[in-house]
């Protein structure tokens, strides 16, 4: 991480591009939603943003190996949480009226 | 002694302690909120395969949502900026950006204040035919007439009853083999108890007498009582456990035989703000209950004329496109007011199935909402504190270690950024898709 102050300074500037280029993505998944119902473009902007705050201002973009181990395990399992959802579409308990 | 590793950071690894310690942290949180967001797409797709529940869209505020969501965005920036000013050494600075985060915290768990309270004034009606009612002011009062039967549970009899008793209250006298016996007495936990301990002594004496052994289990559990004149009860339905048209069960089991007054023939909701028959029962929505119960007020007052005007103008189209009509939208309408019109709902007793105000009860999208947004806006509050704690009252770590301060802000900022990451998700999925 920055050490200098002209390092940091730098820094500084960065992060208020992202910050306003996640005001920017916010004020886009509002006004697509309101020209498409689509739940896969309101979720890729959320993805975008979400690797911006990840990436950016959580330095995930230069950390220890350390770290990315454990988030790399974490991430591993998250998926599977999300892959389990897709088994609710073989549910035989749903009843489709 | 000093714990190692606290500010440099250890050699193999390259992290001090907190530092890996709040990503451990992080980690679980991940798991934690992905548990919550598959279900989420749980309930959602399960929705989606009931014929009578549709998953509600627009409910919520986008416009307090969307605020919220550039305040938490403003306050990450913040955080990490104070964090560079503290870098810097400008303590000046950095309290002032941490101050700006703290209020960032407070303003978003305000606004969220707003919306809960907005939801919790704002009701839900399901009829018995399933067709749904939305709006304000709703008035469950339910006043029963001409009392003078009661059964009371003696082991669950808290009072409640009398407490809702219109007027004065009568004097009862206790029912044995269908006729009153005994002086009339005021009804009370205390002289019930009284009289059941008084019944259970002559029972035990009469058991004992036989040769047989007494159990409490065999004392009385039901006893009945008249009043000596007809009286009225006024409570809200909700507090009911159960209500018949000739008869109200209380929470406590005890049962009242009287009439429902023509004061208070049903539920009440002031200002009808949405009419959704999507999932009616009636063959024809037009055959829906609500519109036999609606009563409109102002110079128009034709909303089921205007409910087929809309469908016959959206069927013209479609014949004349070629293509199927869509009705979901007719189907489920909001109710515009203003001045000159306002339409209320009287549903009868005996047609409401469910009614609530918008929270866990009222359907499993509320359900996920409130679990969500309510863990979220704890960790908000959680998160301010700290980084409250780091901006103004350590100032004297500040002083010995301004780099142990620092890492302190880092881990702090690390938690903040995590709580703005799952709300980024948390506004689409709950405000807009």
């Amino acid at each position: 991480m920055a050490d200098t102050p002209e390092e940091i300074r730098k820094h500084l500037k960065a992060y208020w591009k992202v910050g306003g280029a996640l005001l920017i993505c916010t004020f886009l998944t509002v006004v697509v939603a309101e020209i498409t119902p689509s739940i896969t473009i309101g979720l890729a902007i959320a993805a975008f943003k979400a690797g911006l705050v990840a990436m950016i201002f959580m330095h995930l973009n230069s950390e220890k190996p350390m770290i990315y181990k454990i988030m790399g395990y974490t991430f591993f399992f998250f998926l599977g949480l999300m892959f389990l959802t897709i088994l609710a579409l073989y549910d035989p308990l749903v009843s489709r009226g | 002694m000093q714990i190692p590793y606290e500010v440099k950071p250890r050699p193999d690894t390259g992290l001090w302690n907190a530092k890996i310690g709040i990503w451990l942290f992080l980690a679980s949180e991940v798991m934690l909120f992905g548990g919550l967001f598959s279900g989420y797409v749980f309930l959602r797709l399960g929705s989606a395969g009931e014929p009578d529940y549709f998953w509600p869209h627009g409910e919520l505020s986008v416009p307090f949502g969307f605020v919220n969501t550039i305040i938490l965005i403003l306050s990450s920036v913040f955080v990490v900026v104070a964090w560079l000013q503290l870098k810097l050494r400008d303590y000046k600075k950095f309290q002032l950006w941490m101050g700006l985060v703290v209020l960032c915290a407070a303003v978003f768990l305000v606004n969220k204040g707003f919306e809960y309270s907005a939801k919790f004034k704002h009701y839900g009606i399901k009829l018995s035919d399933n067709s749904i009612v939305h709006g304000h002011g709703i008035d469950d009062t339910i006043r029963y007439e001409g009392i003078t039967e009661v059964n009371i549970d003696v082991i669950r009899f808290n009072g409640e009853f009398l407490d809702r008793i219109v007027g004065e209250k009568p004097k009862f006298r206790q029912v044995k083999g269908g006729e009153p016996v005994g002086e009339p007495f005021d009804l009370s936990v205390r002289s019930v108890g009284k009289l059941a301990s008084e019944i259970d002594a002559a029972r035990r004496a009469e058991v004992e007498a036989a040769g047989g052994k007494w159990y409490p289990a065999k004392g009385v559990r039901q006893l009945s009582f008249v009043a000596e004149r007809a009286f009225s009860i006024e409570i809200s339905r909700g507090d009911l456990r159960q209500q018949m048209p000739d008869a109200a069960k209380f929470k406590d089991q005890s049962l009242l035989k009287g009439d429902i007054s023509a004061e208070t023939p049903g539920l009440k909701l002031a200002e009808l703000d949405k009419i959704d028959l999507r999932a009616t029962d009636a063959d024809d929505p037009i055959d829906s209950l609500v519109w036999g119960f609606l009563d409109e007020h102002g110079h128009d007052g034709h909303a089921k004329e205007h409910f087929v005007e809309h469908r016959e103008r959206l069927e013209q189209e479609a014949a004349e496109k070629g293509h199927e009509a869509d009705f979901s939208k007719v189907f489920s309408q909001d109710v515009e007011h203003s001045k000159e019109y306002h339409a209320s709902i009287v549903v009868p007793w005996e047609h409401v199935r469910l009614y609530s105000n918008f929270t866990p009860k009222w359907n499993t999208y509320y359900a996920i909402y409130f679990t969500l947004t309510g863990l979220h806006g704890l960790h908000v509050l959680l998160g301010a504190v700290v980084l409250f704690y780091f901006g103004f009252m350590s100032k004297k770590l500040y002083e010995k270690d301004p780099e142990h301060l620092a890492n302190r802000v880092e881990v702090g900022g690390l938690f903040w950024h995590f709580v703005d990451l799952v709300w980024i998700f948390l506004f689409p999925i709950l405000y807009l898709m």
